[in-house]
């Protein structure tokens, strides 16, 4: 039952609630980019010399030094950084002059659809064992899927990820070891390449998945609604499929919403193992290359998604569950 | 009571979603043999839609040769640029975009005649402008560029006509022609570095065998063939892709699965296993490089030329390089590659343990106490628990520390460290392997090192154009060193190179550059 009045007051109060929301991502962003800002500055290590490296002459750092305005004092770099940031500059990265937003915009697609792909990879196997395992709480299968899922939220995926290229790459000659292809280049191409990647990661997502839905049905299935509902005379199936899936969905979606934001930044190793070009690795070459202005874009923007998945978690959640206000009451 | 069970969840939830990133081990994966046989490779006509595939070992930041100060920049102007003069693979002298040279009897005046009807990539054509553009580049102070100092003695760039361009140096310079065969000698077109200016890292244009097409940053570099290249049926491939893959492992298993061609470093507990794989071609061969131990001049107890020497001799070279590496190094005695000119072929000095301490003994230092600084990599970590596990034995106490990359070389800048294993690439002429390591406030000259003796000599060394005499001057210096002790030469990495089953035409040079202009498959 919907609570609430007419379309007019519902839409109000979404539009209120965006607006809210929308407004208090600019503060946050702000404060994480000082942060990401101080932290930088903070490691040890000259930023000229680790671009240029050992093998440069010590004139060249220091004309580096100077070029890249690292003599001045670190209130007025950073007060520059925001100034052409307001205006969507979010400056040249100093080790090869590229814009950031150009970099960021070549490898955000790789990282994007691999956390997409995990994501619906880890959903695909969770919530049929999910469902499965909770029903038949207590049996074989139920004994076999947590077994499993313990396996998969135990073993490392870098590991996995490197067995998985000996298996099928190596050995068995299916799957390419490497080489990412984009999408809008050849898509076949693509998803073969990233196929085993996203089951490497994908795995622990699963079984991380998997026992929370199973936990979490667990518990519906306790709730008086069911029992009347079976009680009723329902099929146990259409019950669980119709009532309790979709409430024990609820903190999955938000746990969901967690792990995907996780996974933009997570799947570093991943895309190391991988030689996936995605912006996990961006953003930590940019940290051993001491590349500021690359770091401190790239966090920014990451910051920004992560805040933009919570906000689109937050509107489905309501969705599914009519008993939660956007405005956070309760129903 | 959802909102009991919810919070539960979240606080589960993050606990289970605090990753760690970094710092994950590489697990050196078992290679199994393959389950086919392998195919029989026949050498057949080059095909004319060959992509040569490359992995390099870092991103190439700058694809500029006037700019570059990354190694790995050196791999990929292989295929960008001709250089005014080359290699052969004894690291002989040969002509490239000059076609023969004179050189003044004083050694101060180079004559260059250069090759005609060259055309740079965007059309415009390669002559004596061109050359004296490229100097004036170089020593341009906008562009700070690390080229300067590689051609600090020269003075003045004459154009004498269309083809011929005069070098004056301010003093004889004998490694001028080494110098000229790398980054200062690769010549770049003036038009599209005009129209660039700093941005040209992202648009090379040379006179190379292959042309740039695009890159992606951290990923890869794509190039195709100049149809246009001077050197007529040259290239035989039709385009290179550089590839950055960072883990040893990964790479291999892409040379082993096809998908690279040539990977540039092997990890050594793979090297037997590669070479049984007859489907693969592992080069190990010579190479400039040379790795040891920077020791602290400045530092109270290190000062002490006793104390250096005692962890000379507390070192067992052959046994390091055994454990460690196995046939992929071999163990130095001095910065000069065995065979390499200005190598003088005495002996790896032995390790002598009563005399490291009786050395110690006599400097007052029996109980010493100092840290190794080295990379986080699991091989340097593995060289330095033999490092500690030797100078234990003769009394020194070694804690090792290992440290990023940048974070090291900033405290070897600030001298804030006793001993640390750092190495240096190597270069073809011998000045570039000593001279700004031992000379006073040397730009690479971690230990503070000074004597002005030393410095004499190494300024005298640059100026015979006759290499024996050179060479002798060099051996004057390494006994000095052998004796004072500012750096302690371990070993020297060989040149290793994995090659796939299909690669035809790669030549393995010491200077472990690979060049493209042959490959095929």
């Amino acid at each position: 039952m919907r609570s609430g009045g007419g379309c007019g007051e519902v839409s109000n109060r979404v539009l209120a609630f965006l607006t809210r929301r929308v407004a208090l991502m600019i503060p946050i962003l702000l404060l994480v980019s000082i942060i990401a800002f101080s932290l930088i500055h903070l490691i040890p290590g000259d930023p000229a010399l680790v671009i240029l490296g050992p093998e440069a002459p010590r004139e060249t750092v220091e004309a580096l030094r100077k070029q890249l305005g690292l003599d001045r004092p670190l209130v007025v770099q950073y007060a520059a950084w925001l100034g052409s940031a307001l205006q969507g500059d979010l400056g040249r990265s100093l080790v090869d002059r590229q814009p950031v937003r150009k970099l960021i915009g070549q490898r955000l697609p790789a990282t994007l659809e691999l956390a997409a792909l995990t994501f619906l990879l880890a959903i695909t196997i969770a919530v049929p064992i999910g469902i499965y395992t909770s029903v038949r709480r207590g049996g074989v299968a139920d004994w076999i899927g947590s077994v499993a899922a313990l396996a998969g939220q135990s073993i490392p995926h870098f590991w996995l990820g490197i067995m998985l290229i000996m298996l099928f790459s190596l050995q068995w000659k299916l799957l390419p070891a490497s080489g990412y292809v984009p999408i809008w280049v050849n898509w076949k191409a693509n998803l073969l390449s990233l196929i085993l990647p996203a089951f490497a990661t994908g795995a622990r997502e699963a079984a991380v998945t998997t026992r929370y839905l199973r936990a979490s049905l667990l518990e519906v299935l306790k709730q008086d609604y069911v029992r009347t509902a079976k009680a009723k005379g329902l099929a146990e199936w259409v019950v669980i499929l119709r009532h309790a899936v979709r409430n024990a969905l609820i903190p999955v979606i938000t746990a969901s919403g967690l792990q995907i934001a996780a996974l933009l930044g997570g799947l570093v190793i991943t895309e190391t193992i991988f030689t996936i070009p995605g912006f996990g690795r961006l953003i930590v070459d940019a940290i051993f290359q001491r590349d500021i202005p690359v770091v401190q874009g790239a966090v920014l923007f990451a910051a920004f998604m992560v805040m933009t998945v919570n906000l689109v978690i937050d509107i489905i959640y309501s969705a599914v569950d009519p008993r939660i206000k956007l405005s956070g009451g309760r129903g | 009571m959802l909102h009991g069970r919810l919070s539960r969840v979240l606080a589960v939830v993050v606990g289970v979603s605090l990753f760690v990133v970094a710092g994950c081990s590489r697990t050196a994966p078992k290679t199994e043999e393959p389950a086919k046989a392998p195919e029989a490779q026949q050498p057949v006509a080059p095909k004319p839609d060959v992509i040569m595939r490359i992995a390099l070992n870092a991103d190439p930041p700058k694809l500029d040769p006037h700019q570059s100060t990354a190694l790995v920049d050196r791999q990929v102007f292989q295929s960008l640029f001709d250089k005014l003069v080359d290699f052969d693979t004894k690291l002989n002298i040969v002509p490239g975009l000059a076609e023969k040279w004179d050189i003044s009897t004083d050694g101060k005046s180079y004559t260059f005649y250069l090759r005609k009807g060259v055309k740079f990539h965007d059309g415009t054509p390669f002559n004596a402008e061109a050359v004296k553009y490229n100097f004036d580049r170089m020593v341009d102070p906008a562009l700070a560029s690390p080229r300067k100092s590689e051609i600090s003695a020269v003075e003045k760039v004459t154009v004498v006509d269309e083809s011929t361009v005069k070098i004056d140096l301010k003093q004889p310079f004998a490694g001028l022609l080494a110098t000229l065969a790398d980054r200062a000698g690769m010549m770049v077109s003036p038009t599209a570095a005009k129209a660039a200016g700093l941005d040209f890292v992202n648009n090379p244009v040379g006179t190379g065998p292959f042309k740039f097409k695009e890159r992606i940053k951290g990923d890869s570099i794509t190039l195709v063939r100049n149809e246009e290249y001077w050197q007529q049926g040259l290239p035989k491939a039709a385009g290179v892709v550089y590839k950055t893959v960072i883990d040893e492992n990964v790479k291999l298993v892409n040379l082993q699965s096809g998908q690279l061609d040539i990977i540039d470093t092997v990890p050594p507990a793979q090297v037997p296993q590669l070479k049984s794989d007859n489907r693969l071609k592992v080069l190990i061969g010579p190479s400039l490089q040379y790795q040891g131990l920077w020791i602290n001049t400045t530092k109270p107890a290190l000062s002490d030329k006793r104390v250096r020497q005692a962890i000379s001799y507390a070192i067992d070279r052959p046994a390091l390089v055994q454990v460690v590496f196995g046939e992929i190094a071999i163990p130095a005695r001095s910065p000069f590659y065995p065979g390499t000119p200005a190598s003088d072929g005495k002996p790896i000095p032995a390790r002598d343990v009563a005399k490291a301490k009786a050395l110690l003994a006599e400097a007052g230092q029996s109980n010493l106490t100092i840290s190794l600084k080295t990379a986080p990599s699991p091989i340097n970590q593995q060289i330095a628990q033999v490092v500690q596990s030797m100078l234990g034995e003769a009394g020194i106490k070694v804690n090792i520390e290992q440290e990023e990359f940048g974070q090291l070389l900033d405290k070897l800048n600030k001298k804030n460290y006793d001993i640390a294993q750092v190495g240096w690439s190597g270069r073809p002429d011998p000045d570039g392997n000593i001279y700004a390591f031992m000379i006073t406030n040397g730009g690479n000259n971690y230990a503070g090192y000074s004597n002005p003796q030393v410095d004499k000599l190494l300024n005298d060394a640059r100026l015979p154009t006759d290499m024996a005499k050179r060479k002798e001057i060099y051996s004057q210096i390494m006994t000095i060193l052998d004796d004072e002790m500012p750096y302690v030469y371990l070993w020297h990495p060989q040149d290793v190179k994995g090659v796939g089953p299909t690669v035809q035409g790669y030549v393995a040079v010491p200077d472990g550059m690979m060049r493209t202009l042959n490959l095929t498959k």
